[in-house]
């Protein structure tokens, strides 16, 4: 959910969470034939033309990466060709249903949610939640800077992540959560009677793509 | 109902939920560099994933006592499953319901620190017979093929997971009692 990496009109939220929940399941019952790739290049392609392609750019170093150290460890391992192939259909399957999810702006997703009328309470989680991990990496660099500073020593020994990591960390997180829980209080927020800033609602063009993407599905299931 | 159950947790209650799951799926990122492996070694993912948590779920628990909370974290550490891989979603989601109504049978709620113990501790292992099953029901198989290999293998990695999960949930237990004690983290 990178910034960079969204667009400016991507598919309507739960249609592109039905997509990848399409492309996992089929990748998946295909993941032993090897002419699976050829329907995650057609999503790929899909996901390209509808214009996600910062993302699908994106998911190419990673799942060359993942599925490069993948297979050669099953292949290690089993000693079986076939069972490093499937790895590296499973991999390529969850790399290319992840696309929709990395382009989606988290808000997007909250408005959707809040368009069918998903209790407020959940919504609120579900953004905090999505939108956390950014501040998460600066506290953690934070404490650790704190612990150099210190010289509380190394993270491998136990006692010590636990004593000079573990608590700070879960300190800052009790002291983050009561700061963001005054603000969202101190805004007005509330479980009733709200109302969405921008509605966010299908269109022809989401009913097309997922039609597609059913389609291309069905196809490689069938044949 | 649903809106009336959900009503009863304060946003403060819903912020630190949300962040604790945050976390918890942070640690867990670790996962995906073993899914390949779990047609090779019976439940190695669950073993990754335990300790993180079990550490952070008995934290979110202790804090805000309430049943739902486990359910409530499940959910949003499962939201972002839902686009990589949905079975994890849904197992997060049926574990969530089943260990919540587990709770309120056996505990009447997580008012004292055993019940927060045994939930935790079973939230992770009670992911190896959903993973079977699913496995089993959709055709694949791979993860029964696994467990029925190397039956030995398999009874050595469940006894890991629930030593790790008890490990987690002490620890986490443990943390929240400091932090309690210090004064950093109230009711």
């Amino acid at each position: 959910m990178s910034e960079k990496l969204q667009v400016r009109r991507p598919v309507y939220p739960l249609i592109g969470l039905t997509a990848s929940v399409i492309i996992i399941v089929t990748g998946l019952i295909r993941s032993s034939d090897a002419s699976s790739l050829w329907f995650l290049g057609a999503m790929w392609l899909l996901f390209v033309f509808f214009g996600y392609w910062r993302a699908c750019l994106a998911v190419i170093p990673a799942a060359l990466v993942m599925s490069a150290v993948m297979s050669s460890v099953t292949y290690a391992i089993s000693g079986d060709i076939s069972s490093a192939l499937a790895s590296v259909c499973r991999i390529s399957t969850l790399c290319t249903a992840v696309i929709p999810g990395l382009a989606l702006s988290p808000i997007m997703l909250v408005r959707s949610f809040s368009g069918i009328k998903l209790p407020r309470m959940l919504t609120l989680g579900m953004m905090i939640t999505l939108t956390f991990f950014p501040l998460l990496r600066c506290e953690v660099k934070q404490v650790h800077e704190a612990m150099k500073t210190r010289g509380a020593g190394s993270m491998i020994r136990p006692g010590i992540f636990y004593r000079a990591f573990l608590i700070p960390l879960i300190v800052r997180l009790v002291s983050i959560s009561d700061t963001l829980s005054l603000s969202v209080e101190t805004r007005g927020f509330t479980a009733q009677n709200f109302s969405v800033y921008k509605s966010v609602k299908p269109v022809a063009a989401d009913y097309i793509f997922l039609i597609v993407v059913a389609a291309v599905a069905g196809l490689a299931v069938a044949l | 109902m649903r809106n009336k159950y959900l009503e009863r947790f304060k946003v403060k209650e819903i912020v630190f939920l949300a962040i604790i799951s945050a976390v918890t799926l942070c640690t867990c990122a670790v996962m995906p560099l073993v899914v390949s492996l779990q047609t090779v070694v019976f439940g190695i993912a669950q073993a990754v994933t335990g300790l993180q948590i079990a550490v952070f779920y008995s934290i979110g628990l202790m804090k805000i006592r309430k049943p739902g909370s486990l359910f409530i974290m499940s959910f949003l550490s499962g939201l972002f499953q839902l686009m990589m891989s949905p079975p994890m979603f849904f197992n997060n989601l049926i574990i969530g319901v089943a260990l919540e109504v587990f709770v309120y049978l056996v505990f009447h709620g997580y008012k004292s620190d055993k019940a927060i113990f045994f939930s935790v501790l079973l939230f992770n292992p009670l992911s190896l017979p959903f993973n079977l099953i699913y496995n089993y029901l959709f055709g694949r198989q791979a993860m029964v093929a696994v467990a029925s290999r190397a039956p030995w293998l398999t009874v050595v990695m469940t006894a890991v997971v629930i030593l790790i999960s008890a490990a987690g949930a002490l620890t986490g237990i443990r943390i929240s009692k400091e932090l309690k004690k210090s004064g950093v983290m109230k009711k």
